[in-house]
Formats: structure tokens, sequence, C-alpha cells
């Protein structure tokens, strides 16, 4: 499969290096005041795509800080986080991609930030703080990729059982999904899941999948009850 | 013998009631839903209740995951059409143009006026399709069972329009890349016309049925209220959040189709309670048949589908019968491959800003496709609105914020 290139443009034949300039050269343009702010909270500016929005690309460390002075600082006012969404391209380093898509009402701009998570520790800080709509975005990428988020007041899955042992979204869990003999069981309060012992025809299984990528721990240490509610 | 003496008793005479804090009881948990009828699908509320109150809400989701991120994944663009039709699908058209907006924008294919003036035509319908179904199951939800009669009595009129036009009442796949399925007739445009200039009356029918209705009041007022702030905070968009005060509406701040042409107004409400959902919402079918009075009336002629063969379906007919048309048909089915890139692109749908973050990477199916659904997203503020209600208003609370589990789970 192919991978998308960490910078779209650079597919497209640019110039040699070394030719000579054709046209004069004009004026470059007066520097946009949101990638001036960015860039000097550790934000990368990312070539513009298709739809044209401002994109970023920030450090796992930096993020924390760059996400409060997004949210607090009144030049930059993202009021609203829109959307939270995980990417997976297995032959990247970093592997992971959270990309965040937050929404300034005040100067109505929508920007793109771009998180990278290596597969090794799948691990990146949550937002729930600054955002509370984060909540459910960050729990529907956990269940989805298995990316964790550092000091989520909840974090289990949403959309899928718990219990369920894979993280669908990766591109290597395959779209007819896993023959997943198991049946859930409640052990003490807690829903595990156990795998059934079927005798299947050799060579039933459908694609291979190699699953040494995944995380199969990344299930089963949430009990299914209420959480403790919080101050809100 | 005895004298009978009277006695009248007020409500004075009577022993007081302990002081709040001794009415607690020991807390319940209750299982609401997923079979409940007012969960409206299928969500589960796991509730623990102090007597009537509601003191912790645990929705519960998923029963209606079909991993359709997942299929984009092996799917083709036109195929996937398919699939966001049943994402929201009391309004699957308006589904329908978010995709085709999201994909034409990553491959930078123009859609002529007509097209886009028809697909302009088709999400309007789609909001009062959907606000039509919210009127009548909420009032069922509120104990107003005739006002579900007289809407869906509306729907079905308005499903009689769109089946003439796509040939299906629902889940119609209408909608092409590039363009739209079939031209728009011009007799049907005369039966629009009449739905339409009829409809403001029922619309003034379903709020002498409501709007002053002691008891739809009583259940709605002060029902669920959060704060601009709160909703803007929980991610909350469209009507929900318009009924807090602020008055964000995609088709202004991030104008798509026709939209920046078109005269109508944002209705926003004052308290953010249940009652300025409703009033919202009720005000926001008026100014849909407004926009779609302004359409009909001067509805651009020319094409409803790019002559643009090398990337849209050529028509039907001329494939059977053309040698150059089949082979772009084959293609174009088989092997379209648009750049590679990222999109994100909203619409308003009736719910709050529905969104697709597209990745390609230059092959015939997307890379990754994640939608933005606003039922998922409004779902979250069932918490604050919920908690410290009584147990009666949650049905209340779940009508006016509605959600549809098809979308929220995808």
């Amino acid at each position: 499969m192919a991978d998308v290139p960490a910078n779209p443009s650079s597919s497209s034949s640019g110039a040699p290096a070394g030719a000579p300039a054709a046209a004069p050269v004009a004026p470059p343009p007066a520097p946009d005041p949101l990638a001036v702010a960015m860039t000097a909270l550790g934000a990368e500016v990312l070539p513009s795509t298709q739809d044209g929005l401002a994109a970023f690309r920030v450090g796992r460390d930096a993020w924390p800080q760059l996400a409060q002075a997004m949210k607090r600082d009144p030049q930059l006012a993202f009021e609203l986080l829109v959307d939270v969404a995980g990417a997976d391209f297995p032959r990247r380093r970093p592997r992971f991609e959270v990309v965040y898509h937050l929404w300034s009402l005040t100067f109505n701009r929508l920007v793109r930030v771009k998180v990278g998570v290596p597969e090794e520790d799948p691990q990146i800080a949550s937002v729930v703080e600054l955002w509370g709509s984060a909540d459910w975005h960050e729990r529907e990428t956990f269940d989805l990729f298995g990316i964790r988020f550092a000091g989520h007041p909840d974090l289990r899955r949403i959309l899928l059982p718990d219990g369920y042992p894979w993280h669908p979204l990766r591109k290597d869990f395959p779209v007819e999904g896993i023959d997943n003999s198991i049946c859930y069981v409640r052990e003490g309060g807690v829903l595990m899941t156990r795998e059934l012992a079927v005798d299947r025809p050799a060579g039933a299984d459908r694609t291979p999948v190699d699953l040494s990528r995944g995380d199969p721990a990344g299930f089963s240490d949430g009990a299914p009850t209420l959480p403790e509610e919080g101050a809100k | 013998m005895t004298t009978l003496t009277e006695r009248i008793v007020t409500v004075a005479d009577l022993p007081q009631p302990p002081g709040e804090g001794d009415l607690h009881s020991e807390p319940m948990e209750l299982s609401m839903g997923p079979q409940h009828p007012a969960t409206h699908g299928v969500l589960q509320c796991k509730l623990i209740l102090d007597g009537e109150k509601i003191v912790r809400i645990d929705p519960v989701m998923g029963y209606l995951h079909r991993g359709k991120e997942k299929h984009a994944e092996h799917m083709t663009y036109q195929q996937f059409f398919t699939l966001t039709d049943r994402l929201d699908y009391l309004q699957p058209l308006a589904n329908e143009v978010g995709w085709a907006l999201t994909v034409e924008k990553l491959a930078g294919i123009e859609v002529p006026a007509r097209a886009q003036a028809i697909r302009t035509i088709i999400c309007e319908f789609m909001r009062l399709s959907a606000h039509l179904v919210w009127a009548g199951i909420g009032g069922v939800d509120t104990g107003a069972v005739s006002m579900f009669m007289y809407a869906f009595r509306d729907r079905e009129a308005l499903f009689d329009l769109l089946d003439e036009l796509t040939g299906l009442r629902t889940n119609q796949e209408y909608l092409r890349i590039g363009g739209v399925g079939t031209d728009l007739p011009a007799e049907l445009i005369v039966k629009m016309k009449a739905w339409i200039a009829d409809f403001p009356a029922h619309i003034d029918q379903f709020e002498l049925l409501l709007t002053g209705n002691r008891i739809f009041h009583q259940r709605m007022r002060g029902v669920g209220q959060i704060s601009a702030a709160q909703a803007i905070d929980l991610g909350v968009t469209g009507p929900c959040l318009r009924a807090t005060g602020v008055g964000v509406d995609l088709r202004r701040a991030r104008p798509y189709l026709l939209y920046p042409q078109l005269e109508f107004d944002v209705p926003v409400g004052t308290r953010g309670d249940a009652y300025d959902r409703y009033l919202v919402r009720i005000e926001e079918m008026r100014q849909s048949t407004r926009i779609l009075k302004q359409l009909l009336d001067q509805l651009p002629a020319g094409d409803w589908i790019a002559k643009d063969w090398k990337n849209v379906l050529p028509p039907k007919g001329r494939v059977y019968t053309s040698m150059e048309e089949m082979i772009h048909q084959f293609k174009t089915v088989t092997d379209w491959c648009p750049p590679k890139g990222e999109v994100y692109q909203a619409t308003e749908a009736a719910n709050g800003e529905l969104g697709f973050y597209l990745l390609s990477a230059g092959e015939s199916h997307p890379y990754r496709v994640k939608i933005r659904s606003p039922s998922f997203i409004n779902l979250q503020a069932l918490k604050p609105m919920a908690i410290g209600a009584w147990f009666g208003d949650i049905v209340a609370i779940i009508a006016s914020l509605h959600f549809i589990m098809g979308e929220c789970d995808r």
C-alpha cells in the first residue's frame, strides 16, 4: 500500500537545483501573524493542501504548551475543538499521527495541527482540561487506534465493547475483521474476553494479519462500572 | 349525639416536609435503553438516581457501530456515498453533499451552477425532513402525540417529491462526484413550489399545537439548560449551540454551495434550554422554506453534472451508445484516482457541523476518512444537561438535543 508522503507537494517535480531564476523574484508576502505566533511556540508550518487550511506540525513534547496557548491566548483564541482524528502510517516514523482541527470563533479561523505519536510508546498528552469536547474524541481515538491520552480522566473504549482485543483502524487490522471466537465473561465485576475453543478447518482463516504490531495489552483494564463523576 | 365540626385544612396545617437534606434515598442504578423508545435508536444511558434526581449519567453507545471509517479505506470514492446515506438517516442527501464536496475539493472538480443549486435545494429539504421528524418525535416524547401525525404527514409529502427526483424515498444515493444523478425536471419544480407555498401554514399549525401549549412549555422551559460557554467548550454545534445565543452557522461562517448568494436569517435563542432549542428549529424550518423559494424561483440553467469525463461518470444513456463514454465510464468506476492530499470539509447538517477529513494517497480509495459527526459530539452535552435534572426530564432533554445514533456510532 502506498504511503502518504509527509509533504504532499514534494511529489511534484520541482525545478532542478541550480537552474537560473526565470522571472524576477516577487517581493516575499508579509508573514501571516498566525504562522509567526505558532512558530514561536514550536510549531512547524506545513505546506497548504487542497482545502487551504493553515496547517502545523508540532512535536509531542511541545504540544501541551502549544494547546494551552492556542486556547488561552486572546490573539489565537481557538475556543472550539472541532475534531480529533487519528491516522496510521505503518511505514513512517513516528507511525501514528493525531490530527486536531481547531476553530477560532473570534477570528472565524480553522487550523489543523498534527502531532506524531511513535508506535513504541503510543501516548500523547490529553487536552480535556482545555476543551471539554476532547473527552469523547480522545476516547474514540484510543478505541480505534490504541493511542493513549495521558491525563484523560476516563480513557475507556467508546464505540467498541469493553474488552475488545484490537484497535481496528490500524492498517494491520483486516477490513473483514478477525475471526474472533471470543466471548465476554464477567469476572468479579470486570468484563473480560476469553477465547473459545472452536474447531476450524485448516486454512479457514482469512487474510493473515501480523498482530504482533498491535497492542494486545491495551484493553480490559477498565471495569465496566460507572466512572466517578468529575466536578463538572 | 355528637356534633360534626368542620375544619378546613390548609397546606400550612400539614406536617412540614423535612428539609431537602433529609430526602436523599439510597442511590439507584437504572439502565435506560438501548431499546428504550425515547432514546432515539440504540443509546443506553446508565443512570444513578437519588430519588427522582439524576446524580450521574453515563451514555453508552456503539450498538450501531458499523465501522464506516474502516470500510471507506476499502471502497472507491463513489461507492462510499452508499455509506454516507446511512449516517444520519433522516437526511441522507445532506450527508452525500458533504462527502461530494470533500472529494471535489480534493480533486479540484468544478461543479456547474445548476448542480450546485440542486444540491442546495436538497440540503434544505433534508433539513426540513430532519426537523420534521424531530418535531414529531419530540412531540411524542413530551406527550403531544398528535404532533407526530401532523409532522409525518408533511414528511411523507416531502418524500414523495424526493422520490420523484431520485427514485427512492430514502437512502437515495443521488449525488455524483461532479454533480447530481439526474436533472430536476420542470414539472417537479412546480410541485415543490406548491409544497413550499403550503408549508409555512403547517408550521403555524405546529406552533399552535406546541409553542403556546402550557404542558409543552412546562416540560421544556428551563429543562436541560447549558450556557454558551459550556456549549462551546463541549464542541456543540448546530441548533443546540444557536439556542444558547451563539449565532454560528456554517452556511455563513464557512460558506459552501450557493449559500453566500441567498437571503436567510440565523435564528438564535437566549437561554439554551430545551424550549429554545425547539424555537430555533421551528424558525430554521421557516428559513429553509425561504431559501427554497429563492432557489426554485431562479434556478440557473445549464448542466447538472460537470462535463469532465476524466473525473466524472458520464450519463448512463451515452454509455450504452458511445464507445468513448463507455471507456470513460469503465475508467472512472474502476480506476479513478484523485491526487494526493488532505481535505477537511464541513457542512451545516440538521444537527450541526458534519465534517469529513479525508487523506488521499493518490489511490482509487481513500487512505483515511474521519467523519466528524455532530450527533456524537453534541451527545456529550447530555451529561451537563441531565445531571441535577429530574428523571422525568431526561426524555425531554434527549428529544430536544436530537441525535441520530446511526451518525453517532458510524
